[in-house]
């Protein structure tokens, strides 16, 4: 058996997205990754306690970046994943492949509407 | 965008919770969405926030789980911020190193029991006067206390006696006891091997062996029962081998464990231990050679003070039947455990106290990182609690945290400690007790457990009592640079610490200046490239007192021809490491003083060239010839301490006087007077003394001093070999030079100046990571303000002076607070000094000084950081 995973579903969409968004990604961008990927509208405001959630926990890591105009003048949180955060989303990842072992015909025959 | 439309977003924005309000809404507004999905992203991010608090604050009852994930996460804390964490970790595991190793030592000197049955029963007793506190009791005198005081159960004679053991290859002396047939009833001790003596047959023929003899000459070897050993020339059985914890020193006035009996002879009948001079006289009725000590156990249920006051009663009689030879002195009794460890309790003692001081200035240090820490995590904080945290919540974190860090420097803290203790053992005098049994035993570990886990209490617990004082954590983060609470307290903990630094650091001066003088001493002879040793010969009087005078001569002229022997002399003992013989004079022609008042002089006997081999000066008259022998009358050279007692006018030359108390004892004329040496070492002052020739009075041990061109030590073999050739079963023993005897008469000032010295200045790096720490955020903190000032026109040094003042007032509280403690406590290592006042100013101002000196040094580095602050960023960065 895997060793457990303690993130919770969203946290995983969140921390997969800031991976695809890459290192110093923001709210924004994380959000506009999930939105591509999945086809989810996460709102921005579950997207920010989620994160500080995560950094609280020692996953990832914000720093504040320089004032950007198109936010009206201020500035972005940039977000960075943390190796622990790295081997949390991996644990989970372990899970959910574990739990498809087998079903492999079932889950790829036939298209996802 | 319109106005409106803004207001109805900021409208909406208000259900977002605080803490995310303004970056939802910098993300949307980035996005660039049509007014209408604002709206609706901006209702349903407050909807979702909400939410996702809401179940945060759902799982509030406490699980393990919950333990570990804030043990977890405080450990990813503490890595995320090395520099502090490891700046506490390392503060915390020195204190409990210290503390540790200290109280390992203290415990396994002074607290662990005694190896016999109810200790507290068993006394000393000695003889008191006025000029001698304790000294040993003659054996007429002592038999009469063991027989008369009812409130003694039992009662044991003992005598210090050093036995040569020969059949056993080289010949060796061994420094041993002679002691009554009851000793180790008295004491209640249990051999580990084999038996003690029997009181019922007592046999003078059986020897029992300390633990440390054994284990050295019979390599452990329990067949050693029942063995004979030829010790002084008569075949002694071994009938048993005491246990290794079996503590027993050398009992003397200043019990000293160096040098400890390495055996336990049964003393012959009637139970009086042996002389090391065998005497023809019947020594049991002897009421005035004092050389017996005397052990003894109380009645059951009997307080120490009525047996004291029975003894005094029972000297008074004594005085009375026997006025001239017991008179002038009465009896004193004391507890073994203050016989067996008074010397090293005051000392050892103080030395914890004094850790303990080092160990209150780290955990004030500790906290007051911590609180640093703690205001910089503000804002992190804040966004916790607006998250839906609750106090308690966040309480419990940085309660782990601490915890963390406790747990890591307990870890680091017990490595430490045995290095520490190691360090400290090597360099303990020989003179304190027992330190071979001291380890880091099981109470000990306890106690380290205890002292960390209450470390990590009191330093959460401020961390917390910290986070509780913020009334909003809104207010904290709309505060993002405020002034923070913990100011005051942090200043306090600075005051506090350097108040700390500053008692060790006095502490430390009055002791280094104590060795210093002591040093500085002058002993009155010269104790540079000396070697010593004892010689002991054995035997019957009649035989020894033949060969001895031709022995000594024989060997001495050996030894002076040997090449690199510049002068080489004799004396009955040596000064400071040697014994210390007194006797009492009497002038000839003044009125005999009462029992008790004579004078009373140390004693030496001395060969030919002893004064110029020690490199003493004859003031006045001649040093012995070999013409002052038996036969002709009888000569004693003084020194000028005595000279200046008893003839402060006159010449004492020529003048005659006798030692004790008959009229008839052979008059001694005084034909030179020597310069004074400090014979009991340089912490005592020169004493008046008498030398008589070897030529006209001899013992059979003789110490030897041999005055080397070389490295003495390079000698030794010859000088063997020497006293091979004149007798091949005389050893020779106790070799060393003078100046390792010297340096152990320093021990306990060195071992107490060495140890405060190094306690003054962890100390002193404590109080200076304390002021750079509060002065180093400070300025952080104040960045903002510091550039506004520079944008007004303040000057660097403008900004530096009001940095370094502000940072410097609580070291000057601490200075002064630390000065009057110090002279308070002062008094309690009062004892423990030499030749130093413990107000001496130039230990108080040097230490003052230093400290504020030190301080200034530590505030300046950030103070210089306020001066270099570019006002335009740090507008803009606040």
């Amino acid at each position: 058996m895997p060793p457990r995973s303690s993130l919770g579903e969203l946290e995983l969409v969140v921390l997969m997205a800031l991976m695809r968004a890459g290192e110093g990604a923001y709210g924004a961008a994380i959000r506009a990754e999930i939105a591509t990927t999945t086809g989810r509208d996460v709102t921005p405001g579950a997207i920010y306690p989620t994160l500080d959630r995560l950094e609280q926990r020692g996953l990832v890591r914000s720093h504040i970046g320089d004032p950007v105009a198109e936010r009206g003048g201020r500035a972005r949180r940039h977000f960075v994943l943390l190796a622990p955060g790295l081997t949390e989303v991996r644990r989970a990842w372990r899970q959910y492949s574990t739990l498809a072992r087998g079903l492999e015909a079932s889950l790829n025959k036939g298209r996802v509407k | 965008m319109i106005a409106w439309k803004h207001a109805v977003l900021a409208l909406l924005a208000r259900r977002i919770p605080v803490a995310y309000r303004d970056e939802v809404m910098a993300d949307l507004e980035e996005e660039r969405l049509s007014f209408l999905r604002c709206i609706v992203m901006t209702w349903r991010s407050g909807s979702d926030a909400r939410q996702l608090m809401k179940e945060i604050r759902m799982k509030s009852p406490w699980q393990w789980s919950d333990f570990s994930n804030d043990a977890r996460a405080a450990w990813r804390q503490h890595r995320a911020h090395p520099v502090g964490a490891l700046a506490i970790i390392a503060i915390l595991a020195t204190a409990i190193g210290l503390n540790t190793a200290l109280f390992s030592m203290v415990q396994g000197v002074l607290l662990q029991p005694l190896t016999f049955a109810e200790p507290d029963r068993v006394v000393f007793i000695w003889n008191t006067s006025s000029a001698q506190p304790r000294s040993p009791l003659a054996p007429a005198r002592a038999l009469d206390v063991r027989q008369r005081a009812s409130t003694l159960e039992a009662a044991a004679l003992i005598g210090h006696i050093s036995m040569t053991v020969t059949g056993r290859g080289a010949p060796e002396r061994w420094y041993g006891a002679s002691v009554s047939s009851s000793f180790f009833d008295v004491l209640q001790a249990q051999p580990a091997l084999g038996r003690t003596f029997s009181t019922h047959e007592p046999n003078r023929d059986v020897v029992v062996l300390s633990h440390r003899l054994w284990v050295d000459q019979f390599q452990s070897d329990p067949s050693i029962i029942g063995r004979p050993l030829l010790m002084n020339g008569r075949a002694r059985v071994v009938s048993g081998v005491m246990p290794a914890d079996f503590y027993w020193p050398s009992i003397n006035d200043e019990t000293s464990a160096e040098n400890p009996p390495l055996f336990w002879t049964c003393a012959p009948l009637p139970d009086v231990p042996e002389r090391p001079v065998v005497y023809d006289e019947d020594i049991t009725k002897n009421r005035q050679m004092g050389f017996l000590r005397l052990v003894a156990r109380l009645r059951r249920d009997t307080p120490v003070e009525s047996a004291r006051k029975e003894l005094t009663a029972l000297a008074t009689t004594l005085a009375t039947e026997y006025p001239e030879t017991d008179g002038g002195r009465s009896l004193t009794m004391t507890p073994a455990s203050e016989q067996l460890f008074g010397p090293v309790e005051r000392p050892l003692l103080f030395v914890w106290l004094a850790s303990g001081l080092v160990v209150l200035a780290a955990c004030i240090n500790a906290g007051n990182l911590l609180l640093v820490k703690l205001a910089g995590r503000r804002r992190e904080l804040a966004v916790r609690s607006a998250l839906g945290a609750t106090r308690a919540r966040l309480a419990r974190q940085l309660v782990a945290e601490a915890f963390v860090l406790a747990i890591v420097a307990g870890v680091a803290g017990m490595a430490l400690a045995v290095a520490a203790l190691r360090l400290l053992i090597a360099i303990t005098p020989v003179t304190v007790g027992r330190l071979d049994h001291v380890t880091i035993d099981g109470g000990v570990l306890a106690a380290t457990v205890v002292a960390t886990t209450l470390t990590g209490i009191v330093l959460g617990g401020l961390s917390a009592a910290a986070l509780w004082r913020d009334r909003s954590a809104d207010e904290v983060r709309a505060a993002g640079t405020a002034q923070s609470g913990g100011r005051r307290l942090r200043r306090l903990l600075v005051a506090t610490e350097v108040a700390v630094a500053m008692m060790l650091f006095v502490g430390s001066m009055l002791f280094g200046q104590s060795l210093l003088r002591l040093k500085r001493v002058d002993i009155g002879f010269d104790s540079a490239q000396l070697l010593t040793f004892d010689v002991m010969l054995t035997g019957d009087r009649a035989e020894y007192q033949a060969k001895q005078l031709d022995f000594f001569n024989r060997f001495l002229d050996r030894v002076r021809a040997l090449p690199g022997v510049r002068h080489a002399a004799g004396a009955v003992t040596l000064p400071i490491g040697g014994d210390d013989f007194g006797a009492s004079v009497l002038v000839d022609g003044r009125p005999m003083p009462k029992p008790g008042d004579e004078r009373k002089v140390g004693f030496q006997i001395v060969g030919s060239d002893w004064f110029k081999t020690l490199g003493m000066q004859l003031r006045r008259g001649r040093d012995f010839a070999a013409t002052d022998t038996r036969q002709t009358a009888g000569v004693v050279v003084i020194n000028e301490a005595l000279a200046h007692l008893e003839w402060p006018d006159g010449d004492a030359l020529g003048r005659r006087l006798r030692m004790g108390r008959e009229t008839d004892a052979t008059p001694l004329t005084v034909v030179g007077i020597v310069s004074d040496i400090r014979h009991l070492g340089p912490g005592s002052d020169a004493r008046p003394e008498i030398y008589l020739p070897y030529g006209q009075m001899s013992l059979p041990m003789m110490a030897v001093a041999v005055r080397t061109a070389g490295d003495p030590m390079s000698l030794v073999s010859a000088i063997r070999a020497a006293a091979m050739e004149v007798d091949p079963t005389q050893p020779i023993s106790g070799v060393a030079t003078m100046d390792a005897h010297l340096k152990r008469s320093y021990g306990r000032a060195a071992f107490l100046s060495e140890l405060t010295m190094l306690f003054g200045a962890l100390a002193l790096i404590l109080a200076m990571i304390g002021v750079y720490g509060v002065t180093s955020f400070a300025v952080t903190q104040r960045t903002r303000e510091f550039g506004v000032r520079a944008a007004l026109g303040a000057t660097p040094s403008q900004l530096v002076r009001t940095v370094m003042g502000e940072s410097l007032a609580p070291v000057v509280v601490g200075v002064m607070a630390g000065l009057a403690c110090a002279a308070a406590s002062a008094q309690l290592i009062r004892t423990l000094l030499f030749g130093t006042a413990t107000l001496e100013m130039t230990a108080y101002l040097t230490s003052a000084a230093t400290l504020f000196a030190t301080a200034v040094l530590a505030s300046a580095v950030p103070a210089r950081r306020a001066a270099q602050v570019d006002p335009v960023r740090a507008l803009r960065d606040s």
